[in-house]
């Protein structure tokens, strides 16, 4: 691996999560994640439930629930834990959530404009007009199969499951991120859908694009060819391998990776 | 400054009946000054006052205010109305420290309404003693102005301005009347706006009866000096098929209180209120409404909005009352507060009281911070801070503002609420 440009090194990461409410506020999910993504590679994240992997999703892109206690996380050279989460995006990385939130007042394209313009602004490129910036969106929406009324509509309310990660996949296209992580974008989306997102990803592929996915089944991976999947559990990742990993996987379970670790 | 026979100095109610000794007894204002003069200031022990103190009133020494200069009117206007291409060119009705001021009073003029001024307080209330500041308002008023629109007559938008303006010593206290009467099948839209300097004390009541089938609308921004007290009472009356929709926006005084009376005399009345009370600093504001339903077929709805910093304190009572006759009635309420710091405070009171068995009503409230996941969302899509924090604002009052018909009237309040005038760009 050496020699290579790393766009995201992980070294010894714990983290927890912050819940005010609960008697033990703070709760430790992270503990001593190391991983390393070179540029132009694609890695898959596995693991049981409640192993911590959207808690990594959420601590790299900066979720104030989230305290990073231990590690560092390094984004193309800079300290990103340093940064704000709308540093992180403009500095390029992007997370697709799992359960998109609703914006009740707020207009779809408005929101998608505000946002291109905030990081180009940030990355020193001219700010799109209403104009040109529609004109954008709508080939990008085709492209998605992304009806243009829900431009019109509020951000993701009344949006079907398959709308509202096709809405994420838009942002994600429409925000150039050099690193994607893609929480469990699959889930929930029916044949077709998953077809338009997994497109939707590889077309952003390229040696300058990285991207973390974290998923449970392996049709998304018949889409898009990882480089490396990796199992996380009990907040550390346990093994790596190759794209063949993931059937493995289905096949046995992580039952028998999970022991080898705990002996 | 005033001295009682002990050589203290007078401050609070005694301090302003002292300004309107010797006044007939058998008048409305003499009746006025005859049940002050008995009474005392309303205290938090009083229900309606649970939320609201009075103590700053008698902290002050009322005076006399002082002439206005009309340099400073005039430098408003330039800068607030005449500038505006649309605000321009409305029929106006120009007050400052509580005085018509004539010269600048196109509304005096104006072919869709008549104009009357008399020099006494008049009102149909009747009993000044309902409550503590019309009763003042009887008692220190000088001037009842009376706006009729005629039978059928569309009078279109009018602006009613209303300036403070401080002086050093004491605080100035201006309790004008408007009394307006919308004939049946009759139109008006009225603007208001209230702003001024310094420290002073406002005190107006207004009466509207609304006729048969007639339609009024009521946008009011209250935008007064941050040193000002600001109490206003509204009695409406709805005769059948009567419309009737306000929107306040609250966002200047140091401490008001806004009450607002309906009631719907006439079957299938209606009535809407919004309002929005966008505080900081340690400002007070007090919205009471009480909504009568007193016919059949009669509809209102209710949406108070508070966004509320600092250490402001937003109050918001709202009751529904529905008399036995008023089958039918179909009533709605909603009071919402955003608090954006940890030190604000918001005190909500729905009340319903219901004689009639065959109704719709409803109530809710809610208080909350801004959603921490729609806040996060924003940032990880690139949105400082700042900016994000204000989309979630705007969003929050942006429908109530959307829902204004006078078009006039919803490009300024929108502005004055800093709501983003978002055009649809798809």
């Amino acid at each position: 691996m050496e020699k290579m440009n790393m766009i995201l090194e992980i070294k010894n990461l714990h983290a927890s999560v912050i819940d005010e409410s609960a008697e033990d506020s703070r709760k430790e999910i992270l503990k001593g994640v190391n991983l390393s993504i070179p540029a132009g590679e694609t890695h898959v994240i596995m693991g049981p439930n409640g192993s911590g992997k959207s808690t990594l999703s959420y601590v790299l892109s900066g979720h104030p629930s989230y305290e990073v206690t231990e590690g560092s996380v390094t984004f193309k050279g800079q300290d990103l834990l340093a940064m704000s989460p709308d540093e992180r995006a403009a500095a390029g990385l992007f997370l697709a959530f799992q359960a998109p939130v609703e914006l009740p007042g707020v207009n779809n394209a408005n929101f998608l404009r505000t946002a291109v313009n905030s990081v180009r602004k940030v990355r020193g490129q001219e700010e799109l007009d209403p104009v040109k910036f529609l004109k954008l969106v709508r080939e990008l929406a085709k492209k998605l199969s992304f009806s243009t009324d829900m431009l019109k509509r509020n951000v993701n309310v009344g949006f079907s499951g398959g709308e509202k990660k096709r809405n994420e996949v838009l942002q994600m296209t429409l925000l150039e991120p050099s690193f994607a992580i893609l929480d469990e974008t699959d889930s929930g989306l029916d044949i077709d859908a998953l077809r338009i997102v997994a497109e939707g990803v590889k077309s952003l592929r390229s040696p300058e694009f990285s991207s973390l996915i974290i998923t449970h089944h392996q049709r998304l991976l018949d889409h898009i060819q990882p480089d490396f999947i990796h199992v996380l559990a009990k907040g550390r990742i346990i093994h790596t391998g190759g794209p063949e990993l993931s059937r493995q996987l289905e096949a046995e379970g992580y039952g028998r990776l999970v022991g080898e670790a705990d002996a | 400054m005033h001295k009682n026979s002990e050589g203290n100095s007078v401050t609070g109610l005694a301090s302003l009946l002292s300004q309107v000794k010797g006044k007939d007894n058998h008048s409305e204002q003499g009746k006025a000054i005859a049940f002050l003069s008995g009474s005392e200031l309303p205290t938090r022990r009083t229900e309606i006052w649970k939320y609201t103190d009075l103590r700053w009133f008698n902290q002050h020494e009322f005076v006399q205010s002082n002439p206005v200069k009309t340099q400073q009117v005039q430098e408003w206007l330039e800068k607030n109305v005449f500038s505006s291409p649309a605000l321009s060119e409305l029929p106006r009705l120009i007050m400052a420290n509580g005085q018509i001021m004539k010269e600048y009073s196109t509304l005096l003029e104006y072919s869709g309404c008549q104009i009357a001024i008399k020099e006494d307080v008049h009102g149909s209330l009747g009993q000044p003693q309902r409550d503590f500041m019309t009763a003042l308002n009887y008692a220190m008023g000088q001037q009842t102005l009376q706006l009729t629109v005629s039978k059928a007559q569309h009078a279109g938008t009018v602006l009613f301005v209303h300036l403070g303006y401080g002086q050093d010593a004491g605080l100035a206290s201006f309790h004008y009347r408007l009394n307006i009467e919308i004939q049946e099948q009759a139109q008006l839209s009225v603007i208001e706006i209230n702003a001024g300097s310094g420290e002073y004390f406002t005190n107006p009541v207004c009466e509207v009866t609304v006729g048969s089938g007639a339609d009024f609308e009521y946008n009011k921004l209250l935008n007064s000096s941050l040193e000002s007290y600001n109490c206003a009472n509204l009695y409406v009356s709805l005769a059948d098929h009567a419309k009737y929709r306000q929107f306040l926006i609250s966002k200047g005084s140091k401490f008001s209180r806004q009450e607002v009376y309906i009631d719907m005399n006439g079957e299938w009345s209606n009535a809407s209120f919004q309002a929005v009370q966008k505080l900081g600093d340690r400002q007070h504001a007090d919205i009471t409404t009480v909504f009568s339903h007193l016919v059949p077929h009669c509809q209102s709805d209710q949406n108070v909005k508070n966004i509320l910093s600092d250490q402001s304190h937003g109050v918001f009572q709202g009751k529904v009352f529905v008399h036995q006759k008023a089958q039918k009635t179909n009533a709605q309420q909603q009071n919402q507060a955003l608090l954006l710091s940890d030190q604000a405070e918001i005190n909500t009171k729905p009340e319903l009281e219901i004689y009639a068995d065959d109704v719709k009503c409803s109530h809710g409230a809610t208080v909350g911070a801004l959603d921490e996941d729609q806040l996060f969302f924003l940032m990880a899509r690139g949105i400082p801070y700042d900016q994000a924090r204000d989309i979630l604002i705007n969003a929050f009052v942006a429908q109530a503002v959307e829902d204004i018909d006078d078009p006039i009237a919803k490009q300024l309040l929108k502005e004055q609420l800093g709501v983003e005038v978002v055009e649809d760009i798809t």
